[in-house]
């Protein structure tokens, strides 16, 4: 409440947000579960996978590899992923988007602030998880982890959200013109995630489909994230995907804007 | 025998506080303060077969709730209640086919379907004979001029069309006991007077007993004969309509307009205790004036230069139970209306 | 008696579906939305099969022909529970926020039939059951599976798993009579769900004892094709056949309670 009497409207939705993530405890602690579970079952099945054939590696993933990039994608795309899109949308539709638009505040930037401090308890949890489970991995020398890495790492993650973000908003544009949104959106949840490398490795849809991805933003948010820290990109390639990843971040960010302004014309334009 | 019989009703809600900032919110995500409130304390009443009742009182002052209870959609923290000689509470289904609850703001009516399918449904739910069911829909369907309505879909429907068909699938296996929560809230004022209307005549018809809520005390007056007035979740009131005036104190209304625009504190100096200013708005000037002062007020006025014209009225029966509310809220030494916005917050926020 | 009221309510269920049929042709693009939503879920499954083929996996005696089988399982149970149940179970919340709970509770009907049944989605289980049907036929026929008597086991074992299933997933939505928020209780409900994506077997025994006996999930896709292989011994037979008795009876018991509770707190 301080943040009101020093002005600033964005630290107040800020921790408006990170008070509303805690209202509710029971879906807090089974966060938690949904966190591990699904895990579980993607490193279950690659165990048998590689059990069944004597593998040595799949897809270029040794054992190990394929454990550590299952882990770690996991945990990035509970990082990266907003699930905004039923918030703004209803936001769109019931026209609480008005009283945005009538209040001297950038819509944007209040949910921004919002999401950021709803975010902050769930993602300290996934670092410190994320944070054991590289430790782990460099006690038993899994995949070529480094300090260096993981500092370089952290801003692809950071990155990442960005672009995600980014990405959910834009989509979420569509809510002006679509009747029906909710169906859509577990559409685009589910490919983006596919797409991401959030499922299995981008490697199993083989080669001439990775040519395709390279040109879409999905595989910077999870897949590439996961590669720069389980060392299974050299540096230079880092770098370089970390510039791939700005200028989505701009073009996303011309994107949002354009599909904001000709939506919020059609909405002011039948009147809400 | 009574129809209804209600001994010591009482509901308590309990819910959570939580005080604004952080740090509450952190400590709330492991520990919550238990608070109560008092919807409904200790009601009794009485009602017969046939008879048309109506429950007034403000927001949250228990009237919905005690409707909950007696339809059985609430259990009562204590009390005894016996509706059609059965516990509501225990919902039997043999309870269940004898009475209907219409509430203004819920609907049962499925919302992409003509009226008539959800209705249909109602009669396979009810298990209506086929005779009886198509009787009784026609019926209905012309008491509120709606027949040619039916095989239009239920969000096409103007708001007052719909509750006619929400009334029409309530009514549709003929129940002795009616309760309506709200039934005219938000419609314009052709559609209140026809629901009106046919609850009358409903009533008188069939015999029907009918409880009603309502904030319109043209509902009231019109259907029912007996009003229980409800405020903090005790009964305030409980008689002929007629006789409310009396036990709300007997006030009448005096209209006055002056040549020029009068100063409020002349006026009191100048008819001193025997009436209070309700509204004044520079020439124009409304009195409360009690029955006994009203000769003494009248010809001050009759001898005063000042006034151009004046009439005497009586008092608006919705006045006379604020008056009521307001009373009970100081005896209870708190703002009734702050404690229940912000408990109803609360309960938002949690459920 | 009792007899007359199972018609009862045969005919009530054929009520929703003809009303449920009627509503769903007024928004044809919701319709065709939900088949974009399991066409997009479909997508999913297809990479677990895509994996199982690349790398020719072999878990115990099972080729991934008969892998395919679970997975076609899987997949129709998944469309069968998203258009029968769990179109329901979502609005429950819905229902006790908006207050059509107490509508509904003043009905002389089962609560639990008016409110778990209530609405059925065309769209939703079409592409599920479909692809389903044709991968337990391609899986079956690779397999060189006998077409017998076989067949009326599996669709007998595919009616167990869809009570079992209705009983399992209601259990987490009741939570909704009581808090406001149970979006993470049916995500985790849907990731045990997914559990069933591939054959019990590459589970450790620990967990395919809890799949099986405690929570039994394992039972709604992995017995049918069990069965059709032979896998399943007598007593397996018996427990599949006993456990939807028990789960129901719990399930009216938690049911019960829930409305027991919804009504002492209120609103």
């Amino acid at each position: 409440m301080r943040a009101v009497l020093t002005g600033n409207k964005y630290v107040t939705a800020f921790t408006l947000g990170m008070q509303s993530s805690m209202e509710y405890r029971l879906q807090f602690f089974i966060g938690l579960f949904n966190l591990v579970f699904p895990i579980g079952l993607q490193c279950l099945i690659w165990t048998a996978v590689y059990a069944s054939q004597d593998h040595q590696s799949l897809y270029g993933y040794d054992y190990g590899q394929m454990m550590l990039y299952t882990v770690l994608a996991g945990i990035v795309a509970k990082l990266v992923m907003t699930h905004l899109e039923h918030t703004i949308a209803e936001d769109i539709k019931s026209g609480g988007l008005n009283t945005y638009l009538v209040r001297p505040v950038s819509y944007f930037g209040y949910r921004l602030s919002a999401y950021m401090g709803s975010r902050v308890v769930s993602d300290t949890i996934l670092i410190i998880v994320m944070s054991v489970v590289i430790g782990i991995a460099m006690a038993f020398h899994i995949g070529e982890m480094s300090l260096n890495r993981v500092a370089v790492a952290i801003i692809t993650l950071v990155l990442a959200s960005a672009v995600q973000f980014l990405l959910t908003y834009t989509i979420c544009a569509l809510a002006f013109t679509l009747q029906e949104i909710s169906y859509f959106f577990v559409i685009t949840t589910l490919i983006v995630q596919i797409l991401s490398g959030g499922m299995v490795p981008l490697e199993v849809f083989g080669e001439a489909a990775n040519q395709w991805f390279n040109l879409l933003p999905f595989k910077y948010t999870i897949y590439f994230p996961v590669n720069v820290l389980n060392g299974r990109l050299a540096m230079n390639e880092a770098f370089q995907g970390m510039l791939i990843q700005l200028v989505w971040f701009v073009l996303l960010i011309g994107a949002s804007r354009m599909a904001w302004k000709l939506g919020l014309k059609r909405y002011v334009g039948i009147g809400g | 025998m009574s129809i209804i019989e209600v001994n010591n009703l009482s509901k308590t809600f309990t819910y959570y506080e939580k005080k604004a900032g952080l740090r509450h919110s952190w400590r709330h995500l492991f520990h919550r303060e238990e608070l109560e409130r008092h919807a409904v304390s200790q009601i009794s009443f009485n009602i017969e077969q046939g008879e048309a009742v109506a429950f007034i009182g403000p927001n949250g002052a228990g009237k919905t709730t005690t409707l909950k209870m007696l339809t059985g959609i609430l259990h009562p923290t204590s009390g005894h209640a016996s509706v059609l000689g059965y516990t509501p509470w225990e919902r039997a289904k043999a309870f269940k086919r004898n009475f209907a609850i219409v509430m203004g703001q819920k609907s049962q009516l499925w919302w992409d379907l003509p009226a008539n399918e959800s209705i249909y449904l109602n009669k396979c739910i009810y298990d209506i004979e086929d005779r009886i069911y198509q009787d009784t829909l026609d019926e209905l369907a012309e008491m509120l001029d709606v027949t040619r309505l039916l095989g239009v879909q239920v969000r096409r429907l103007s708001l007052g069309e719909r509750m006619k068909m929400e009334i029409i699938a309530a009514l549709i296996h003929q129940p002795k006991l009616l309760f309506l929560d709200e039934p005219t809230l938000g419609l314009d004022y052709a559609s209140q007077k026809k629901v009106r209307q046919f609850l009358r005549s409903y009533n008188e018809q069939k015999q029907a007993t009918i409880i009603l809520t309502s904030h319109y005390m043209k509902d009231i007056q019109d259907v029912c004969s007996r009003a229980i007035v409800i405020a903090g979740g005790k009964i305030a009131f409980d008689g002929r309509i007629d006789a409310m005036k009396k036990a709300f104190g007997d006030y009448k209304r005096v209209k006055v307009r002056f040549y020029e625009p009068w100063k409020e504190e002349e006026v009191y100096q100048w008819l001193g205790a025997h009436a209070v200013v309700h509204a004044h708005h520079g020439d124009t000037l409304d009195l409360q004036v009690e029955h006994e002062a009203i000769k003494t007020v009248s010809r001050r006025l009759i001898e005063h230069s000042g006034v151009e014209d004046w009439s005497i009225e009586e008092e608006p029966i919705e006045e006379s139970i604020e008056r009521i509310y307001v009373q009970q809220s100081k005896e209870r030494g708190l703002n009734v209306g702050q404690e229940q916005s912000r408990a109803a917050e609360l309960q938002s926020l949690e459920a | 008696m009792k007899m007359r009221s199972l018609g009862y309510y045969f005919k009530l269920y054929g009520v929703f579906v003809k009303n449920c049929v009627a509503a769903s042709m007024e928004y044809r693009f919701n319709f065709w939305m939900g088949i974009g939503v399991e066409i997009a879920f479909l997508c999913a499954k297809a990479l677990y099969i895509l994996i199982v083929y690349q790398t020719n996996l072999h878990i115990g005696e099972l080729t991934p022909d008969h892998i395919l089988l679970f997975i076609g399982t899987y997949t129709m149970m998944t469309g069968l529970y998203m258009g029968l149940f769990y179109v329901n179970f979502v609005r429950i919340s819905q229902y006790v926020q908006g207050g059509t709970l107490d509508l509904l509770i003043t009905k002389p009907v089962s609560l639990q039939f008016l409110v778990s049944l209530r609405y059925i989605d065309i769209g939703l289980p079409i592409p599920n059951i479909l692809a389903g049907a044709i991968m337990v036929g391609v899986g079956w026929h690779r397999a060189q599976l006998p077409l017998n008597w076989n067949l009326l086991g599996y669709i007998g074992f595919i009616g167990i798993a869809l009570m079992i299933t209705y009983c399992l997933m209601l259990l987490p939505a009741l939570l909704s009579f009581r808090y406001v928020q149970t979006g993470a209780v049916t995500e985790m409900a849907h990731s045990i769900w997914d559990a069933n994506n591939m054959p019990l077997d590459i589970f450790p025994m620990w967990l395919q004892r809890i799949g099986v006996y405690v929570i039994p999930v394992f039972l709604i896709s992995n017995y049918g094709p069990k069965f059709v292989m032979g896998m399943l011994n007598l007593w397996d037979i018996l427990w599949a056949l006993l456990v939807p008795v028990i789960l129901f009876i719990l399930v009216r018991k938690c049911w019960s309670l829930a409305v027991r509770k919804y009504s002492s707190a209120g609103s």
